[in-house]
């Protein structure tokens, strides 16, 4: 689905630390970005690229913890897994609370680091994946006629053919065909998944 | 306890000492008074007693006389019987009789005459002697008594009224003593210069009374002088000693117990700085000892990892089955690695175990800490004053500026950031002397306090040479000291505990004119955060 494979971004200042989870995370073919300085990831990550972030709280300069905050100001929606030394309730308190994915205490055990991070990447790339298909969804509609989106929003309301027909003022040859061309426009196979991918719209373009 | 404090403060030991001695001295002057008021009273009373029997003894004198005269007397002898009695007693000068016809002797004859006439009209069986004259200048003055056959008249010293043993002041004693007949008035004692009213002098106490007598109605006037002058000024002087004792001694009392509080005090901050120092010590240890076994352990897994997908792979797929043998002492090998390897990995988490242990052994209990409203500038005067000796030797001087402001904070948590952050500038400025030849500056640390928002400030800035740009990036990273013989804690414990009361320490400013560190605290107006359950 994705033509990119996920990537994992790993900030700890601590180089043998960064190797060696970026090794761990490697053997299960993950790809893995390494950040020595929390300032320069910040800087340059790229926020549109799909997976997770592994993040140490005890860092010079910026804190893991400012950074999940700043992150999260930004509008940054990888998820984070938080690695700690030792971990305190405030700040395992601090780091839910500004929309941490995990709180894995170090030394993490590769089981469950890998299975956090796991998670968090089929969790954004499902996200992703709903938000792409949303906007699709919506080009799509976009190009129907008024006609159509007529018709379109009495199938979603359950009527048939005839109805339909007598409610525009059309015969029901003509709602058949109206039906045919959206069908095609939307690129669905069924009613039920016409009724599924954009009821939600229909309702959104009646409202508005 | 604040208020006695303050009193204390505003008062002093010697203050006390003067208050105290203010008080004795007035009881005792007062009690002096009334001693000598009622001195005064008693002896007059005595006065008077002795005055009225001397006046009705008179009385019995002339009833005397008067009875044992018989008509036809030898004139002569009655005369001369007479004239004996001033030589019984000294108070009549003389004694005097006129029998019928006769004629009064002395020049007061008219004022006898008329004494006699008054006598006379009193009812005979009651009649009662009669004063003719009064002397005032000589104190002296003459009683009539009308009889028959014959008259009497007694010519009287007053003065000499009251045997001088008797009297009850001695010569000199600035009493003044006089008896009074309307306008006549006799002065018994004189009280001399003391009525002229010398320094030291008041019109002091009297008493006035008439004589208990019907013939001679003289009001006795007694006065006593007195003043400063007579005042019980050995007591006050031995009083003033005592208090002045009394205030040296509390004084040194005080001095004593604020010298012990102190080194309390300092003990104690000593005893919470050593505490926290080994948590900050032990979390130091965890994290420097973390890290490597972080990364062998994920090491070791991966490598570990790496073996097994290759076990699992199927086997021999490309190989012919002449390579079998290899194969087996292959597999024999990897199945060895991977047992050094979970071996390593075992012992990996054992050592982190022994990490978590030591930390959770030396750290607090969570919520150990209450965070209170907590007046920055009273602890930073406390902080201040615990380091009174060492700022001295420095040479430092440490002023606090900005107002009162409160912090929610656990007190002795600040006290012990502040206490890092001073020894820190102390550190720094004592660099600063040690540079030989130039003329050193004077150190001097000033301590600000402010409010944004919702949070408090308090800022410690020293002129000293500042922080080596080399330090700067793991400035707050324990076991990083520029101090040989630093363990580099006193920092990131700072931060730690400010952490640990949603507070921060910054390096506010950093340059060759000095540092300044920046305590950051919620403000004890802030809307509480909830406790973290």
């Amino acid at each position: 689905m994705n033509p990119v494979a996920p990537l994992v971004h790993i900030v700890d200042d601590d180089d043998a630390v960064r190797q060696a989870l970026a090794l761990l995370l490697g053997t299960v073919g993950l790809r893995v970005a390494g950040w020595a300085h929390p300032q320069e990831f910040l800087d340059r990550f790229d926020r549109e690229s799909v997976g997770a972030i592994v993040l140490d709280v005890r860092m010079p300069g910026l804190s893991g913890l400012t950074v999940i905050e700043l992150l999260r100001q930004r509008g940054v929606d990888q998820p984070v897994i938080m690695l700690t030394g030792h971990g305190t309730v405030e700040m395992c308190r601090r780091a839910f609370k500004s929309g941490a994915a995990e709180f894995l205490e170090k030394p993490v055990d590769d089981e469950v680091l890998l299975e956090a991070v796991h998670n968090a990447v089929r969790a954004h790339v499902l996200s992703r994946s709903r938000e792409g298909a949303g906007r699709e969804a919506r080009e799509r509609f976009a190009t129907l006629s008024a006609r159509e989106r007529e018709v379109l929003g009495l199938v979603v309301a359950g009527l048939p053919n005839k109805e339909i027909g007598r409610a525009l003022g059309l015969s029901p040859r003509t709602v058949e065909t109206h039906r045919v061309h959206l069908s095609d426009k939307l690129e669905v196979q069924s009613l039920a998944q016409l009724i599924r991918r954009y009821a939600a719209l229909v309702d959104e373009a009646g409202t508005a | 306890m604040r208020s006695s404090g303050s009193a204390r403060r505003w008062l002093g030991p010697y203050g006390i000492g003067a208050l105290a001695f203010v008080a004795g001295a007035t009881a005792l002057v007062r009690v002096d008074i009334a001693t000598r008021r009622e001195a005064l009273q008693a002896e007059a009373r005595t006065a008077h007693r002795l005055l009225s029997q001397a006046t009705s003894r008179l009385d019995a004198m002339l009833a005397t006389l008067a009875l044992l005269a018989r008509p036809g007397d030898d004139a002569a002898a009655a005369a001369d019987a007479a004239a004996r009695l001033p030589a019984l007693y000294p108070q009549v000068l003389a004694a005097w009789r006129r029998d019928p016809g006769g004629a009064w002797p002395g020049d007061a004859v008219e004022a006898l005459a008329a004494a006699e006439q008054r006598s006379r009209a009193q009812p005979g069986n009651t009649r009662q002697p009669v004063l003719a004259a009064v002397d005032a200048q000589r104190a002296r003055y003459t009683l009539v008594l009308a009889g028959t056959p014959a008259s009497f008249a007694l010519d009287i010293d007053a003065r000499r009224l009251v045997a001088a043993a008797e009297w009850p002041w001695p010569a000199g004693e600035p009493v003044h003593v006089t008896l009074a007949a309307g306008e006549q008035i006799i002065v018994l004692q004189d009280a001399g210069a003391a009525r002229e009213r010398p320094f030291g002098l008041t019109d002091g106490f009297e008493m006035r009374k008439a004589l208990d007598s019907a013939s001679q109605p003289f009001v006795l006037h007694a006065q006593r002088f007195t003043g400063p002058a007579e005042w019980p000024w050995r007591s006050l002087a031995a009083w003033a000693l005592a208090c002045a004792l009394l205030a040296w001694a509390l004084q040194r009392w005080l001095a004593v117990r604020a010298a012990e509080r102190l080194a309390e005090e300092q003990l104690r901050l000593a005893r919470v700085s050593r505490l926290n120092t080994m948590g900050e010590l032990a979390a130091g240890i965890a994290h420097e000892l973390n890290q490597p076994l972080t990364a062998l352990l994920a090491s070791t897994q991966s490598a570990l990892r790496l073996l097994r997908e290759r076990a699992a792979a199927p086997a021999g797929q490309a190989d012919s089955d002449a390579d079998g043998d290899a194969d087996d002492k292959e597999d024999d090998h990897d199945a060895a690695a991977v047992q050094a390897l979970e071996l390593a990995a075992a012992q990996a988490r054992r050592a982190s175990d022994v990490v978590a242990r030591l930390r959770r052994l030396v750290q607090p209990a969570a919520g150990a800490t209450p965070a209170v409203p907590t007046d920055l500038a009273e602890v930073a005067r406390r902080v201040v004053g615990l380091m009174a000796d060492e700022l001295r030797q420095a040479g430092v001087a440490v002023s606090i500026e900005g107002a009162a402001l409160a912090a929610r904070a656990d007190p002795v948590a600040v006290e012990q950031i502040l206490h890092n952050l001073l020894a820190n500038a102390v550190q720094a400025l004592k660099a600063l002397r040690g540079a030989p030849g130039e003329p050193h500056q004077a150190g001097r640390i000033t301590i600000t306090l402010s409010a944004h928002a919702d949070r408090v400030r308090c800022t410690v800035r020293d002129n000293g040479p500042g922080i080596a740009a080399s330090a700067l990036p793991r400035l707050f990273e324990p076991f990083h000291t520029t101090r040989p013989g630093g363990l580099g804690l006193g920092l990131p414990l700072c931060q730690t505990l400010a952490t640990a009361m949603d507070g921060q320490v910054v390096l506010r400013d950093n340059s060759s004119a000095g540092a300044a560190f920046e305590l950051e605290l919620p403000a004890a107006s802030a809307p509480a955060r909830q406790p973290s359950p």
